[in-house]
């Protein structure tokens, strides 16, 4: 163990993080490598340190969870909220009222993955949100997730679709969360697209 | 199909037995009487994690300082003092187990689990918030596990079992495992098993395994030295 408070580790982890993602700059790709017990705190290291310490403009795709977990979290850390609008592709398969805040849009495409980026070129939607030539990032959250109800083919032509999107958009970053270990033959469909790929627990280690 | 994945528990010989570990995210219960073991198995549960960096957080209902929990674990090799505070998070609900009702109760932990976000969560014991709660702990069970689940995280709470029961029916429905820990007397001496009664999407081995108890290891399923 370092002589470090796991708080300061975190911390630094976010800096780092978000320093390596901002680095890639617009029209990139890059996929964030982490476990899966950390991916969830990837994706909310990742959203900390772009809303809060770049002042980022996003959209959050919810994949695995729920948005309002991210979006509790979040408030729960005192985050500012008014620069992230969430695509849920998750709420529709679970129970409960979907309620639609101001910066969701609630999406009924888990099976149908390959359409998905349809929902992005609209030029800004009834919910409110903005187009993408007005926001700096993409994130979604837990690639893996797709393959619970998509077949690889599917997955891979959504990620040709997203790949299109972001290199059309000079200002905007695809960001991907997965674990390459938990999913080798989804990681093989991936790394043609990607112009980066930073690996979490390397970064851990270091710090 | 995709498999699960899964988190090592720490304890020799168990993993073997389930497929690897428990399932991640899920939520399981370790029962047993006085003195089985059930707090040993938390600690290396979350200790197995600290080890890999991942964070925990071990919620007490007994109103324990840490002081009082640190110095039961320095029994133990395993164990390094420095987890607790930084991979391994403590925190005491017994005041509001006593004091507040289960929405209270149940807020907190929510808000605790968001502002530490740990991959693996202990409540040792939830029994306890059964004599306090008594009417609404059926519900409140069933709210935690459904919060726990929420998480991205493996929660393990340990239950006392009755003497005259097997295990604690109320909590063992909403669970994704089961784990108990038993003690019974043969020819003259106390021998103590372990035995997985349930556990979602996992071929596990079924029966009781006798384990000791050792200052090194926590608990080892004694098989698992053969």
């Amino acid at each position: 163990m370092s002589g470090k408070s796991s708080n300061n580790i975190n911390l630094d982890l976010v800096k780092r993080l978000t320093d390596d993602v901002c680095e890639i700059g617009g029209s990139n790709i890059v996929l964030i490598d982490t476990p899966t017990t950390m991916v969830a705190k990837t994706n909310f290291f990742l959203l900390r340190g772009l809303l809060d310490i770049k002042k980022k403009k996003g959209f959050y795709v919810a994949l695995d969870r729920p948005h309002q977990n991210m979006d509790y979290l979040l408030s729960n850390h005192g985050i500012d909220r008014d620069n992230i609008w969430y695509i849920d592709t998750v709420t529709h398969i679970s129970g409960g009222e979907k309620v639609e805040s101001r910066n969701v849009e609630f999406v009924d495409m888990s099976f149908e993955i390959e359409n998905l980026m349809e929902v992005f070129e609209e030029d800004g939607n009834s919910k409110g949100s903005p187009s993408l030539d007005d926001v700096d990032f993409i994130l979604l959250e837990n690639l893996s997730a797709m393959m619970n109800y998509n077949s690889i083919e599917s997955i891979e032509k959504f990620i040709e679709c997203f790949d299109r999107v972001i290199h059309d958009h000079e200002d905007l970053m695809g960001c991907l969360v997965m674990d390459t270990n938990a999913h080798e033959n989804l990681s093989e469909v991936v790394n043609g697209y990607l112009d980066k790929i930073i690996d979490v627990k390397k970064i851990k280690e270091e710090l | 199909m995709e498999e699960f994945e899964r988190v090592s528990t720490g304890i020799k010989g168990l993993d073997e037995m389930v497929e690897g570990g428990l399932p991640f995210p899920s939520v399981a219960l370790v029962a047993g009487g006085a003195g089985t073991g059930k707090t040993t198995f938390a600690l290396r549960f979350l200790t197995e994690g600290a080890k890999k960096g991942e964070q925990g957080l071990f919620f007490t209902t007994l109103s324990e300082p840490t002081q009082w929990m640190l110095r039961y674990t320095s029994q133990f090799d395993f164990i390094d003092k420095d987890y607790f505070g930084n991979e391994i998070k403590y925190q005491d609900i017994g005041l509001l187990v006593q004091n507040e009702g289960y929405e209270e109760l149940l807020d907190f932990i929510d808000d605790k689990i968001a502002e530490v976000m740990p991959q693996r969560i202990v409540i040792d014991p939830i029994t306890v918030v059964g004599s306090f709660f008594d009417e609404n702990y059926r519900s409140f069970l069933f709210e935690l596990t459904n919060l726990l689940k929420n998480w991205q995280a493996v929660s393990v709470l340990t239950g006392e079992v009755p003497p005259n029961e097997a295990y604690p029916e109320e909590i063992t429905y909403a669970v994704d495992s089961v784990i108990l820990l038993s003690m019974l007397e043969e020819e003259g001496s106390r021998r103590k098993y372990l035995e997985v009664l349930k556990m979602r999407g996992t071929d596990h081995t079924t029966g009781k395994q006798p384990i000791s108890i050792t200052t090194e290891d926590g608990i080892v399923v004694l098989k698992s030295r053969f």
